[in-house]
């Protein structure tokens, strides 16, 4: 009990050592006593409010809730707590805390008991503004990681020890397929497909027991389940933290199913690209194999080619150099004519080769555009033979040509057809035995395609060789019978020629 | 079990009645829409029956605030909401410049204040009818509290138990909340006898 004037004197300086603002009102509203605290607060004094009514001192609070309480209080002996966050006006005080602004306070009010069985009332404020500053930090901190957990791109999922979702951020809604509401204090298990889902109880607590656990802070890639129950890969980053004194592991998850389809596209088109190169690969050893060949063939052809150009060539050279130096004399038509024969020979035969091998480049080279008219065949095939009467009469063949009744005239180059039958021509008179026969035939067979033949009887060609004369080069060389004057076999010629006209050629020979 | 005449279960009802009215009025000056509040069920009970009644309508947690009061009558009185609610009331009174986010945090110092405005023009009301002062005590919150321990404190049925059921019908949605007042058996009696001596005053 507190009697004594020492006692009433604790009492005060009590009073004025707190650290809350007191005020006694009386029954009448006014002012009584203000301690230290609320006198530094409102800056007034407890002298200069003694006997004053509080809605005069502060005429800004009438028909407040504070003053309300306060009338309560002295009425009604009824007890109030008001604070800043409910209610706008309250008492106009400062704070350290708040220099620019009214103190953010929290209020209680209760009745008293006065001397005299009066009743009054006691207000205790307390300043929250440094409480109020620091909420707003911790607002605004909360807010910044709200919003990073609400806006990230990455799904994040929170569970507790038991592996309850306590959190549940929207790119996991979406990831999954479940709204907030519906997986919340749910098990995370059943965001794991089998065989996991059934295992994850089991990590955990095995967790919980060991504290060992692979998962917690490696990324690995697992698959989820989503509510419709596909399934998706994604990478899974566990993360723990201790909230209070329980557990709690977070998940980032990034969907992986666009990186999958991705790689899988690529791996596809890998496949694909290796396929193709080791087709173009086999294409190109073929073709490089086959340049190889025509190039050795080419080498072997024009080691060939300058060997028959130069042989004739020499010849020529030689006899003349023979006349020049009047070898067997002074010149006379009875002692060099052998020679001027042969040089004559000579020429004509390089002149065949030169012919057949600019003829074979021109065709090749596309250079050699047909000339098409219509050929009346009975006089082209005479004028052939005709031709070949000099050659006829040297190798001591006889010809005979035979064209069918009614035949149709041809639509065909006509110096190249000629080139064509008096090639063949040429190879079966030289490649005759003596007294041998020639035939040459026009008819048009069954499939009104027009046909002519060319037959001898002379040593005709190995089977062997025929074949050999399919490659390109083999068939020049092989057109270069050594031993042999004249223009030579052709057949390289006969069958581009053909090829120009789109005809077909074929080479037969029948050993009897 | 509580012994009132016919004329004064009826006269505490309408007190009652009107003590909710006042309760309705400074909680809307207090958030500033029109409330209106309606009492479907008044009950005295037991604490045994009041556990099985609010256990039976109350499965879940509950916020509630209470305040001790004191006088010719004395005893506890509390508001209680289902969870859910109280934030819903929460989130009325702070309005909208709050974030839905910080409400939980800001409950506690809400709940005690609209509490005590609430169950201050109760017991006033009350008071004022009945003539008599009723003084009140600075309310205390209690979270996530279940049916059953609100009356732990009054195990025996040396208590009643006045049940009020309310409805908090605001503007745009409806708030189930429960009045609850726990006295001592000797104060039942004081109170009744106000109750008889106001009928008496009014015939």
């Amino acid at each position: 009990m507190i009697d004594s004037p020492s006692d009433q004197h604790l009492t005060f300086q009590l009073m004025d050592e707190l650290e809350v603002g007191i005020i006694i009102i009386d029954q009448d509203a006014c002012f009584i006593f203000l301690n230290n605290w609320m006198e530094k607060a409102s800056g007034l004094s407890v002298n200069s409010l003694c006997g004053q009514p509080l809605e005069q001192v502060f005429p800004e609070l009438a028909g407040s809730r504070l003053v309300a309480a306060v009338d309560n209080a002295i009425g009604r002996r009824q007890s109030a707590l008001l604070s800043s966050k409910l209610n706008k006006r309250l008492l106009p005080l400062s704070s350290a805390l708040k220099p620019d602004g009214v103190m953010d306070q929290r209020i209680f009010i209760k009745p008293l008991n006065l001397d005299e069985g009066k009743s009054g009332c006691l207000i205790q404020v307390e300043d929250v503004s440094s409480a109020i500053e620091r909420d707003k930090l911790l607002k605004s901190r909360n807010d910044q990681l709200r919003s990073v957990f609400k806006n990230a791109a990455s799904g994040m999922i929170s569970i507790d020890e038991l592996g309850n979702i306590t959190m549940f951020n929207p790119a996991a809604e979406k990831l999954f397929g479940y709204p907030e509401n519906e997986v919340l204090a749910k098990n995370v298990s059943l965001l794991i497909p089998e065989p996991d889902r059934s295992r994850h109880d089991g990590y955990l607590a095995a967790y919980r027991n060991t504290g060992n656990a692979k998962i917690i802070g490696t990324e690995r890639e697992v698959e989820g389940q989503r509510r419709d129950g596909s399934k998706f890969p994604m990478t899974l980053g566990v993360s723990k933290d201790i909230i209070g004194e329980r557990q709690q592991f977070t998940g980032v998850i990034t969907d992986l199913s666009e990186r999958k389809r991705a790689e899988e596209a690529l791996r596809r088109s890998h496949n694909q690209l290796e396929i193709r190169v080791a087709e173009r690969t086999r294409e190109l050893l073929e073709a490089k194999e086959r340049a190889e060949i025509s190039d050795h063939s080419k080498s072997e052809f024009l080691a060939n080619m300058s060997h028959e150009l130069r042989t004739p060539l020499n010849a020529i050279i030689g006899f003349s150099q023979m006349i020049q130096m009047e070898i067997l004399g002074p010149v006379t038509k009875e002692r060099y004519g052998n020679y001027v024969d042969k040089i004559c020979a000579s020429g004509e035969h390089l002149l065949g080769i030169i012919s057949q091998i600019l003829d074979i480049s021109r065709v090749e080279s596309g250079d050699l555009e047909p000339d098409e008219e219509a050929i009346d065949i009975q006089k082209a095939l005479a004028f052939c033979a005709s031709e070949l009467e000099p050659q006829l009469s040297e190798f001591g063949a006889t010809l005979s040509v035979t064209v069918e009744d009614g035949l149709p005239k041809l639509f065909a180059d006509r110096v190249r057809f000629d080139q064509i039958i008096i090639n063949l021509l040429s190879n079966s008179t030289k490649y005759n035995r003596p007294g041998g026969q020639v035939g040459l035939r026009a008819s048009l067979d069954d499939q009104g395609r027009m046909v002519f033949v060319v037959e001898d009887t002379g040593i005709g060609i190995r089977e062997e060789d025929i074949a050999r004369i399919q490659g390109r080069f083999e068939q020049v060389q092989s057109s270069m019978v050594r031993g042999r004057e004249g223009i030579g076999l052709g057949i390289p010629i006969i069958r581009l020629l053909a090829d120009l006209h789109q005809a077909e050629f074929v080479l037969e020979s029948i050993f009897v | 079990m509580v012994q009132l005449s016919e004329t004064a279960h009826d006269a505490l009802t309408e007190l009652i009645g009107i003590a909710i009215g006042r309760a309705a009025q400074s909680l809307n000056e207090m958030i500033g829409q029109e409330v209106s509040l309606s009492v479907p069920e008044i009950e005295f009970l037991t604490p045994g029956d009041a556990v099985g009644k609010l256990g039976s309508k109350v499965a879940s947690d509950m916020t509630l605030i209470q305040q001790g009061f004191s006088g010719p009558i004395s005893g506890s009185s509390f508001l209680a909401f289902l969870e859910e609610n109280s934030f819903e009331l929460v989130k009325l009174l702070l309005g909208d410049q709050i974030p839905v986010e910080d409400i939980p945090e800001l409950e506690q110092e809400a709940m005690k204040e609209v509490g005590n405005v609430i169950l201050n023009a109760f017991l006033g009301s009350l008071g004022n009818e009945l003539e008599i002062t009723v003084a009140s005590e600075i309310p205390e919150f209690q979270k996530s509290v279940s049916g059953r321990q609100i009356f732990q404190s009054s195990p025996d049925d040396a208590h009643i138990i006045l049940f009020v059921h309310v409805d908090f019908d605001l503007r745009e949605s409806k708030i189930d909340g429960y009045l609850v007042l726990i006295i001592g058996v000797s104060a039942m009696d004081t109170l009744i006898g106000f109750v008889e001596d106001y009928v008496a005053k009014m015939t």
